[in-house]
């Protein structure tokens, strides 16, 4: 049962195309578990559909449409970044995540960032401020308490943790910006997988953390 | 001039390109998406040049890929809607991309059981939609078509209307909620 989604604004922006990859990641991997909010993204597609229908139309070069059917009749035809996803064997992950998570969870290169947390950087919008990560943490450990300077979205894969905003399970989303300062932990039996991205620095609250920082890297 | 079109004939004419390769009824829509499509490329900030060559491409994909189209899960507007957002974020990001192409609206799932014809359901959302549309308040709809055309972040809203972003947001989440009660019977 998924008790926390993305905020409207937040979907609009993933439907509209504005946001940066890591958080577009973040939603897509929410939508794949969450059939309400694949129903509400189709409705955002329906909005920019009937958007685009009204627009008001610009000049096109009067040879456009010729161009275009004489491309069709060489058979040169675009492909695009969809084509190339091919889906096999059996992963822990939702559909957006499997190029990074092939099989189970475990199977991952793991590194150990302080006792009883760990994490592995993906390979996402690299050039860029934001984090894109895993993080796993065992039972009953937290993450040293931080605020946020920009946002962070958290979405948990396996698990739960809680913290000053509620109980999170799998499929919920945390969204949180500047004005939130919280401590996840896991909070049962079994360590809890997230897919956790920032795009700026953490401001942790504590000495202990802010000694941790260049090792969290955040 | 062009004919008029609705979107019911749209449906029909990607329809035709996508079972029988129907180059007429393909005419007719570049003549209709064409010159929109590159309003929606110049207004995402793209040179005049650049958003040509984005219109050529995006039509292109949409004559590739038009045997996909399934008018039963989307209009052909929100379908094309759909691939131009989708062509837009590969050319400018060389990264990959992690909005998968109409996977959300080809999932069977997503789609609420039609009343009636199937096929007319789809189209008849987005002429609801787009009467719906014309009944929001001018600054709800600007700040869906700054987020939908311009490519802007909601911060960058704020900064251009002036506006503290909570109001933005508030716009957006009220334009939203407003769409969907109005089309409660069909989204239920």
């Amino acid at each position: 049962m998924i008790n926390h989604h993305p905020s409207t604004e937040l979907l609009l922006s993933y439907v509209a195309g504005n946001l940066a990859p890591g958080f577009s990641l973040a939603v897509a991997s929410h939508a794949s578990m969450c059939s309400d909010c694949r129903k509400r993204i189709a409705h955002g597609e329906s909005i920019g559909g009937a958007l685009l229908y009204s627009m008001e139309p610009a000049e096109v070069s009067e040879d456009a449409l010729e161009e275009v059917l004489a491309r069709i009749e060489t058979g040169c035809l675009p492909g695009d970044n969809g084509d190339h996803i091919t889906l096999h064997g059996k992963s822990e992950a939702p559909d957006p995540l499997r190029s990074f998570v092939p099989g189970a969870f475990d199977d991952l290169p793991w590194r150990t960032l302080a006792p009883g947390m760990k994490h592995i950087r993906l390979p996402v919008d690299e050039d860029s401020a934001a984090k894109v990560r895993l993080i796993r943490l065992a039972p009953g450990v937290a993450t040293p308490a931080h605020s946020h300077r920009g946002h962070e979205l958290t979405l948990v894969l396996k698990g739960s943790f809680s913290d000053e905003l509620g109980r999170f399970g799998p499929g919920d989303i945390q969204e949180t910006d500047a004005s939130v300062s919280h401590q996840p932990m896991a909070d049962t039996g079994e360590d809890c997988v997230c897919l956790i991205v920032t795009d700026a620095p953490l401001k942790f609250d504590n000495l202990v953390g802010k000694i941790l920082q260049p090792i969290f890297g955040y | 001039m062009p004919p008029e079109q609705t979107p019911e004939s749209l449906c029909d004419l990607l329809r035709a390109v996508g079972v029988d390769q129907d180059k007429a009824a393909f005419a007719e829509l570049f003549a209709f998406f064409a010159p929109r499509l590159k309003s929606f490329y110049l207004r995402g900030g793209a040179a005049n040049a650049t958003a040509e060559e984005m219109v050529q491409e995006t039509l292109l994909l949409v004559w590739r890929k038009a045997a996909m189209f399934d008018a039963s899960l989307a209009g052909a507007s929100t379908w094309i809607f759909a691939i131009a957002r989708n062509h837009r974020i590969d050319r400018f990001r060389r990264e990959r991309r992690f909005t998968q192409l109409e996977d959300h609206m080809l999932d069977a799932e997503v789609a609420e059981d039609p009343k009636g014809d199937e096929t007319v359901y789809a189209a008849q959302t987005e002429t609801r939609l787009h009467n719906a549309i014309q009944e929001l308040p001018p600054q709800q709809v600007e700040v869906l078509q700054l987020s939908f055309f311009e490519n802007r972040s909601h911060s960058e809203i704020a900064s251009h209307l002036k506006l503290p972003i909570g109001t933005v947001k508030s716009r957006l989440r009220l334009a939203f909620g407003k769409l969907r009660a109005g089309l409660e019977d069909i989204w239920e």
